[in-house]
C-alpha cells in the first residue's frame, strides 16, 4: 500500500535529515523506533506531505505522494509530534475547523466530531476552551484529529507522550483496532508501545533505515546475544565499560546487569531470554559496526 | 537576529519614505518647521545641519515610539507560548532580573534601530544640506529627545506583554491610544499646546517621546514669531528660507530629558508587579477576575481516554475543496476573535445604517485585532503540520488565506460598502478596495513576519490619519470629507504588492 522510495532530505544547512530511505509497508501497524535525532520525525512529516523530500519520493497505493500530495492527504490521519491548538477555539469547534479541512460537512462532520469526542472520552469537555484542558486531554485531541476523515493511513508521531500509563494502553488498543485495512505508522523511542502493537519494526538510525522485520524475526536475532550478571557496585563502572547494558536493577545481593553483546563477557554471566528493547540495542549496535 | 528581521526592514525604509515626506525639497511648498510673524510673515529654516538633525530627531523619536512597539512587543508572550518561560521559572532568575534583561534587551534594539534610522537624516542632509556640519547641532537633539523615547516604549512594550488582554492584538490597538493619548496629547496639552497664538507656555516636564519637547524647543528659537507649525505644512508658494539658530542645548534641557528617562520605571515597576512568573494559575485569576468568571472556577475536569467499549468509526464522506477551506478559514477567524467579534459585527452594521463616519471608523479599528495574526495563526499557535496536512487546503496557503480574509471583511464590511455605493458607485467601490487592500495587507504582512504586530502598527497610523480627514489616507474613502477611489485602488494594489511577496517566499520556503 505504501512504499518509500530512496528518500531523502538534506536541509538547508547541510543536515541530513533521512538518507536513501526505502521501505514497504502493508497493512497494519508499523513500529518505527529510533533514538533522537534519528530521523522518524522528519520521515513522518515527509510522508504526512508537510515537508518535501530533498530526493527520492514515495507512492501510496501506486500513486506519488510527492508529485500528488493530495492523494495522500486524502486519506490521511496524522498527529505530529509537537502540535498547538486554538486555545481561544472549544475541543468541539477545533475538531470541526480540521474536519472541514479534511472535506467533511454538515451532518456528517457534526456526527463525526461527536463520535469521537465520545471516544477520546472528551465529550464532557467538548465546549470549554482548548487553553483550559491538560496536556493529556490535547494529546487526545490531536488523537480524535487524526481519526476525523476515515483515514486510510494513520501516522502518528510519539502519539503516547503525555499520556498516563493507562491512557497509553487504551491508546494502543485503540491503534490495534484502527489497524484493521488500515497502514498505521508509530512512531516512538517507547519501545513497548511498539511491542505491544507492531507487526513490523523498522529500525531507523542516522537518517537511514536499518532494519525492517518483524518483532519475531528481531527477537530470534537477538536470541543468544542477551546475558545477565550479578557485580558489585564497586565493580559496576568496570563492567559497564566493558559491555553495552541494557538495564540495570540494585538488589541486595548487588546489581543486577543486563547486557547485549557477542558473549557472556562479565564473570558469572548467563544467558537470558531476549525482549525487544535488547533486540532494538543489538540492531543499534551492529548497524554501528563496521561491516566485515 | 531581531535586526534581520522583515519587521527592521519595514522600520528603517518607513523611515526613510517618512523622512522625505518630513524634510523635503527646501525649494518646494511643503515644510515641517516655520513660523509666521504679525506683519505676515511666514518663514522656514535653511537646510542647515542644526534644522535637518532637529527635523530627522524629532521624527525618529515619535516613530521608533510608535513603531518600536510593534517591533519589541512580545518577547515576554514568546517565552510563555515556546515553552521557555516554564524553563525560566524554575531558576534562582528573580522576576526584576529577567524583566530587566527582556527591558535591556528590546531597548539595546530599539537604540541601533534607531541610530539606524538616522541614516534617513543624514541622506537629508547629503540631498539638501547647506552649510558646514556641525555634528554637535546634529547629533544632540537626536541624543535628547530619541533616547528617553526608547527606554519609555521599551517599558511599555513589557508591561502590555505581561497584563493578560494587552499581550496579544488587543494590546496592539491599545498601544497606539496609549501613544497618541498618554505620551503625545497628555504633555502637549499639560505644556500649554491649547495656546491660540501657537505658543507652548512652558517645557513640559514629563514627556519622554519629546512631542512638546520639540515644539517647546522649536518655539523658544524665534522669540518674535506669533503663529508656529511644527507639523507639516504646504502653502501655495514657496516658504522664505532664513537661517536658524538651531535648539539651546542647556544644563537644564539635558537634566530634563535625562529626568524624563526615569517615565520608564513607571511601567517597568507595574510590569514587574504584573507579572505571574509563567504561572497559569496566578494569570487564570486575574483572567477570572476580568472576563472568563464560569470558565475559570470550573476548570476543565481531568477525564480519560475511556473506550472501554470499542466504537466503530463509520466511514465518512470527505470531499474537499478550496471553497470549503476558504469558508473554514474565514469562520476560524470569526471563531477567534473571541468576544470581539460582538462590538465589530455591532459596529459594521451600524457603519451601514448611522450617519457619520463614527460607526465606519470603529469598525475599521476594530478590524485589526481579528485579522491581524490570522495569517500566522498557524505558526503563532504550532499548529502547522496540523493544518498544512489536511487536503482541502490549497497549494498556496498565502493566496487560501488572502481569500478568507477577504470574504471575511466584504461579508462584514458589507452594510458599510452598500452605504457606500448608495451615495456613488465609485464611492462604493472604493469601499470595497479599501476592504480588500486591508484584507490582503494583513495576509501579507502576517506571513512575511510570522506576526501581526507589523499590519497594525502601519495600519493604525493610516487609519488614524484617515479618521483624522486625510483623505490620502482614506483607504475605503469612507472616513474623510474628499475621499479618492485613486486612493482605495492605490492601497489595493500595494496590497497586491505584499501578497505577491508573501507567496514568493512561500514559494522559496517550500523548495526548502
Amino acid at each position: 500500500m505504501l512504499e518509500i522510495r530512496s528518500i531523502g532530505k538534506r536541509y538547508p544547512d547541510g543536515t541530513v535529515g533521512l538518507e536513501d530511505f526505502t521501505l514497504q509497508v502493508g497493512e497494519g501497524v508499523l513500529g518505527l523506533l529510533g533514538g533522537n535525532g534519528a530521523g522518524k520525525t522528519t520521515l513522518m512529516s515527509l510522508l504526512a506531505t508537510v515537508t518535501r523530500p530533498t530526493s527520492g519520493t514515495f507512492l501510496w497505493e501506486g500513486r506519488d505522494g510527492v508529485a500528488d500530495p493530495l492523494a495522500v492527504r486524502r486519506v490521511l490521519g496524522y498527529l505530529p509530534q509537537d502540535f498547538g491548538v486554538y486555545e481561544k477555539l472549544t475541543a468541539r469547534e477545533f475538531l470541526a475547523y480540521l474536519g472541514r479541512l479534511k472535506g467533511l460537512s454538515g451532518a456528517d462532520l457534526s456526527r463525526r466530531v461527536h463520535q469521537l469526542l465520545e471516544l477520546t472520552n472528551l465529550h464532557g469537555a467538548a465546549d470549554r476552551r482548548l487553553g483550559g484542558f491538560s496536556g493529556g486531554m490535547r494529546q487526545r485531541v490531536g488523537i480524535a484529529q487524526a481519526l476525523l476523515g476515515d483515514p486510510k493511513l494513520v501516522i502518528v508521531d510519539e502519539p503516547t507522550v503525555g499520556l498516563d500509563p493507562e491512557e497509553r494502553v487504551r491508546f494502543r488498543n485503540l491503534l490495534s483496532e484502527i489497524a484493521q485495512g488500515r497502514v498505521v505508522i508509530l512512531s516512538t523511542h517507547i519501545v513497548s508501545d511498539v511491542e505491544a502493537v507492531a507487526s513490523s519494526i523498522a529500525v531507523i538510525r542516522k537518517g537511514r533505515l536499518v532494519r525492517h522485520a518483524s518483532p519475531e524475526e528481531l527477537l530470534r536475532g537477538a536470541a543468544g546475544r542477551v546475558f545477565s550478571a550479578v557485580v558489585s557496585s564497586e565493580k559496576l563502572p568496570e563492567a559497564q565499560r566493558a559491555v553495552h547494558v541494557s538495564n540495570l536493577m540494585r538488589r541486595a545481593d548487588g546489581v543486577h546487569v543486563r547486557f547485549v553483546g557477542r558473549g557472556a563477557s562479565l564473570p558469572g554471566a548467563r544467558e537470558v531470554e531476549p525482549s525487544l528493547e535488547d533486540a532494538y540495542l543489538l540492531t543499534n549496535l551492529d548497524a554501528d559496526r563496521p561491516a566485515a | 537576529m531581531r535586526l534581520r528581521s522583515v519587521g527592521t526592514l519595514v522600520a528603517l525604509l518607513a523611515a526613510f519614505a517618512a523622512a522625505i515626506l518630513w524634510i523635503p525639497d527646501p525649494g518646494g511648498r511643503a515644510s515641517s518647521l516655520s513660523w509666521r510673524f504679525p506683519d505676515g510673515r511666514v518663514q522656514a529654516p535653511i537646510y542647515d545641519a542644526a534644522y535637518i538633525g532637529f527635523a530627522a530627531s524629532a521624527l525618529i523619536a515619535l516613530l521608533v515610539a510608535l513603531g518600536g512597539f510593534y517591533l519589541v512587543a512580545g518577547s515576554v508572550r514568546r517565552d510563555r507560548e515556546r515553552g521557555v518561560g516554564v524553563i525560566l521559572a524554575a531558576t534562582p532568575l528573580s522576576n526584576g532580573r529577567y524583566l530587566l534583561g527582556k527591558f535591556a534587551a528590546s531597548a539595546a534594539y530599539l537604540s541601533v534601530v534607531t541610530a539606524l534610522a538616522l541614516t534617513a537624516g543624514l541622506t537629508a542632509w547629503l540631498r539638501f544640506g547647506k552649510g558646514p556640519f556641525d555634528p554637535f547641532a546634529f547629533f544632540v537633539p537626536f541624543l535628547l529627545l530619541s533616547v528617553p523615547a526608547v527606554a519609555v516604549t521599551a517599558a511599555f512594550a513589557l508591561l502590555f506583554d505581561v497584563t493578560p488582554g494587552l499581550s496579544g492584538r488587543g494590546g496592539y490597538v491599545a498601544w497606539f491610544f496609549v501613544f497618541m493619548l498618554v505620551l503625545v496629547a497628555l504633555p502637549m496639552g499639560l505644556a500649554g499646546a491649547g495656546d491660540p497664538q501657537g505658543k507652548l507656555r512652558r517645557a513640559p516636564l514629563v514627556d519622554p517621546v519629546g512631542a512638546a519637547t520639540q515644539a517647546y524647543l522649536a518655539r523658544q528659537t524665534v522669540p518674535g514669531a506669533t503663529g508656529f507649525s511644527t507639523g507639516l505644512e504646504i502653502r501655495d508658494e514657496p516658504f522664505e528660507r532664513v537661517p536658524w539658530a538651531g535648539i539651546r542645548v542647556t544644563p537644564g534641557l539635558v537634566a530634563l530629558r535625562a529626568a524624563n528617562l526615569l517615565v520608564a520605571l513607571i511601567p517597568l515597576a507595574a510590569a514587574i508587579l504584573l507579572f505571574d512568573r509563567f504561572d497559569p494559575a496566578r494569570r487564570k485569576l486575574r483572567i477570572r477576575r476580568s472576563r472568563r468568571r464560569s470558565d475559570a472556577e470550573n476548570p476543565t475536569p481531568e477525564t480519560a481516554l475511556a473506550s472501554s467499549a470499542p466504537i466503530a468509526l463509520v466511514p465518512a464522506a470527505v470531499r474537499p475543496s478550496t471553497a470549503a477551506a476558504v469558508l473554514a478559514e474565514t469562520r476560524l477567524v470569526w471563531e477567534s476573535a473571541g468576544l470581539l467579534k460582538w462590538p465589530l459585527l455591532a459596529a459594521a452594521i451600524l457603519a451601514g445604517f448611522v450617519p457619520g463616519k463614527g460607526a465606519a471608523a470603529v469598525f475599521l479599528l476594530l478590524l485589526v485585532p481579528a485579522i491581524a495574526e490570522a495569517a500566522a495563526r498557524e505558526d503563532l499557535s504550532g499548529t502547522r503540520a496540523l493544518v498544512f496536512s489536511q487536503p482541502a487546503v490549497p497549494a498556496s496557503a498565502v493566496l487560501w488565506k488572502t481569500g478568507a480574509l477577504a470574504l471575511f471583511v466584504a461579508v462584514l464590511g458589507a452594510p458599510l460598502v452598500i452605504r457606500s455605493a448608495a451615495a456613488s458607485p465609485a464611492r462604493g467601490l472604493g469601499a470595497l478596495a479599501g476592504l480588500l487592500a486591508a484584507a490582503g495587507i494583513a495576509t501579507g504582512l502576517g506571513f512575511l513576519t510570522s506576526g501581526g504586530k507589523l499590519f497594525s502598527g502601519l495600519y493604525l497610523p493610516v487609519w488614524y490619519m484617515a479618521a483624522s480627514n486625510a483623505s490620502g489616507a482614506d483607504f475605503t474613502g469612507t472616513l474623510s470629507q474628499t475621499p479618492r477611489l485613486g486612493v482605495s485602488l492605490l492601497f489595493l494594489a500595494g496590497a497586491a504588492a505584499v501578497v505577491a511577496a508573501a507567496a514568493v517566499r512561500e514559494r522559496v520556503r517550500e523548495k526548502r
